[in-house]
């Protein structure tokens, strides 16, 4: 799973949530998988994204290294801002590991890199 | 020709045998028109015609100067009676038709066995008479394709089965009972029949690709054909692709059991002619005549192919659902099991995108974010660097699959979509929703995908459709089952004579007989055959739900904040 599928998803559609968002992220395992960098993709995708949920995830797998807490003013012209934010939504994939609903605690588990978000008919609505 | 017909020899000078080049069915000519364009040039012996594979067919005269006239004429030449423009015969003389055409894997199906000569000429006429009787009494039905007349019990074309309980049509003729006798003394039958179908068939006319309903009737399928050859094909229900034509002379009794009938479909093809699959000789049709003899089922069918038995062998499973319960255990059963089941081999057909889809994508504004919902292998994942894309499935083995060429995707329900409000720019959903049971469950479906849109967001959502003829022309996925098969349509079967909510397995490429219904997916054979010895596990049943015109837009319609853009 990259960190960008995490930036999307949601546990709202739990019985009783609210929000649901960000999802809680821990790593049992993970990699990086080189991918080619293109600064007008990044910069394209940059506003569809939750920059500090982003932020939050990566922190809490260790790779938010040289991420700055808010996106600056000049972000779009600061390539090794866009380098490091291509990284960590492209690059670094969590193959193991777990998503947590940050308000029922409901725990989905993130096999082979992708996360089982199926619930079971009683916790929906 | 060198190469498909060694043991042929071309001739120096001229022979009663012509070599016809680029007159083959590949070349766009038609069995008919070929006879027409020599038939003028005198007595034909024979003529040898290939349904695929050669561009070529063999023409045989009577004598070397009728052959001759023919060459001289037609060398070089587009015959006038053929339709197709430009095509030329190139013709040169030879000294012997191929001696055996027959390719090597025409292994008849298990438990087929074809009698010649099962009747005397005189035998024949008899029966035939007993036809005429028929066709001037009252006991008289007609289908599109043919003439039919029942005895012992009628026949439903509605349902495949048979009417137990009356009014009774007449008794056999005496001279039924007879063979019946012969049947049972030769022991080609266990059960003696009490069902009789006599179909008069006139040149061109066929049947559908079929399987006798199983629970209707008895293990032995006997046949008597009069009158005229004719090639029947079958098509092994469980494994895909594997078809076998086989000849059924006049006077012979074709015997279908076990495996042959109960696992595999026979058709005739709506056409004039046939090739004969031994010799390749071309066979002109006459009106034929068949008798086919039944048993009629009285307790459930036994048979080994449960997954081929339209009888219900798992009580609840193959009917509509009636609460949302059952929705869920029958989309389990005859979606996602299966889709999890076939993730591989679906990846292996599912590569080209439609291009309504390629359309919608090249018009989204850069930048936009995309939620692709049943995303299946990902085909419309693939890197975009306008997009910003991701995708979900319900199938944990698609989704690796998607996850492994690189695409962003999460395994979730439809019925819950596990991403923020309001995230995404656009949303595809293709040929998704058709896998819901009831109709609740498709609006949720569609209120869970518009929830994940931005306000001004827009939706392409794409369903199988019922309808499958638009302005009279029959849709691609119609075509593409006539050209595999080259069969007619299935013509006479009233949905409304099926039990109500029974789920009917479908047969591919046909028109949708209901809206509900099991649509086979095949899996190819592994190469190494392993899994022949067990045939049915190759075949998997998905629910489908297709969708009547102006159905999906209903749908729409219901959710608030949705507007129809175009359909």
């Amino acid at each position: 799973m990259k960190l960008l599928t995490h930036n999307f998803l949601s546990s709202k559609f739990l019985k009783g949530v609210t929000t649901g968002y960000p999802l809680l992220l821990v790593a049992t395992q993970k990699e990086v998988k080189e991918h080619e960098f293109n600064a007008d993709f990044v910069k394209r995708m940059l506003p569809k994204v939750d920059y500090t949920a982003c932020r939050t995830a990566a922190e809490s797998i260790g790779e938010a290294e040289g991420l700055p807490t808010e996106v600056g003013d000049m972000w779009e012209e600061n390539e090794d801002f866009l380098r490091k934010l291509h990284r960590v939504l492209l690059e670094v994939e969590v193959t193991e590991g777990e998503l947590q609903c940050p308000e029922s605690g409901r725990k989905f588990p993130i096999k082979n890199g992708i996360p089982n978000m199926l619930a079971n008919e009683d916790e929906v609505e | 020709m060198r190469r498909h017909d060694p043991d042929v020899t071309v001739s120096e000078s001229p022979t009663n045998i012509l070599y016809v080049g680029n007159s083959g069915v590949l070349c766009g000519v038609q069995w008919e028109e070929l006879e027409a364009v020599f038939e003028p040039y005198g007595p034909i012996v024979d003529i040898c015609v290939f349904p695929t594979g050669r561009p070529y067919s063999f023409v045989k005269f009577e004598s070397v100067e009728k052959a001759r006239e023919a060459f001289d004429a037609l060398h070089g030449t587009h015959p006038s009676q053929v339709a197709k423009a430009d095509v030329v015969f190139y013709l040169a003389f030879i000294t012997n038709m191929p001696r055996s055409t027959a390719s090597t894997d025409q292994e008849m199906p298990p438990g087929l066995k074809v009698m010649e000569e099962f009747v005397s000429e005189n035998e024949q006429q008899k029966l035939l008479d007993v036809v005429a009787t028929c066709s001037n009494g009252e006991s008289k039905g007609s289908l599109k394709n043919r003439r039919v007349f029942h005895f012992g019990f009628e026949f439903l074309y509605g349902s495949n089965t048979v009417n137990l309980d009356g009014p009774f049509p007449p008794p056999f003729p005496p001279i039924c009972e007879a063979l019946i006798d012969r049947m049972c003394q030769a022991q080609l039958v266990k059960h003696r029949p009490d069902q009789l179908t006599i179909n008069v068939y006139e040149p061109g006319h066929g049947i559908p690709s079929h399987v006798d309903t199983h629970s209707a009737f008895e293990d032995e399928i006997v046949s008597l054909s009069l009158s005229s050859d004719v090639v029947m094909n079958f098509r092994e229900c469980s494994v895909s692709g594997r078809s076998v034509a086989v000849r059924l002379p006049a006077r012979s009794l074709t015997i279908m059991k076990g495996e042959s009938r109960y696992a595999w479909e026979h058709c005739i093809a709506s056409r004039n002619y046939d090739c004969d699959p031994a010799s390749s000789r071309l066979i002109r049709r006459s009106q034929r005549v068949s008798f086919t003899f039944r048993k009629v089922r009285r307790a459930p069918c036994e048979c080994e192919f449960p997954q081929l038995c339209d009888r219900n062998r798992d009580d609840n499973v193959k009917k509509l659902p009636s609460s949302d319960t059952e929705a869920r255990g029958l989309e389990k059963t005859f979606v996602a099991n299966v889709y999890e089941e076939i993730a591989a081999h679906f990846d292996e057909t599912r590569y080209s995108q439609w291009r309504a889809v390629k359309t919608f994508l090249d018009e989204l504004a850069s930048g936009s974010a995309l939620l692709d919902v049943g995303c299946g292998n990902g085909k419309y994942l693939n890197e975009d660097i306008r997009l910003l894309k991701v995708g979900c499935d319900m199938s944990a083995n698609l989704c690796l699959i998607a996850s492994a060429k690189g695409a962003c995707v999460a395994q979730a329900d439809g019925l819950h979509l596990p991403f923020r409000d309001g995230a995404f720019d656009a949303l595809i959903s293709i040929a998704v929703i058709h896998h819901m049971s009831t109709v609740e469950r498709r609006l949720v479906a569609i209120g869970e995908m518009l929830r994940m849109l931005r306000p001004g967001g827009t939706a392409l959502i794409t369903v199988w459709a019922f309808e499958q003829k638009m302005n009279n022309e029959q849709s691609e996925y119609l075509k593409w089952g006539r050209n595999r098969e080259s069969l007619v349509d299935r013509p006479e079967d009233d949905a409304s004579a099926y039990p109500s909510g029974a789920l009917l397995v479908h047969l591919n490429n046909t028109a949708f007989q209901q809206q509900d219904l099991l649509v086979p997916w095949h899996r190819k054979a592994p190469t190494d055959g392993a899994s022949l010895a067990n045939p049915q596990s190759d075949r998997f049943l998905r629910f489908y739900h297709v969708f009547k015109r102006g159905e999906l837009e209903d749908l729409c319609a219901k959710i608030p904040h949705c507007r129809l853009i175009s359909t």
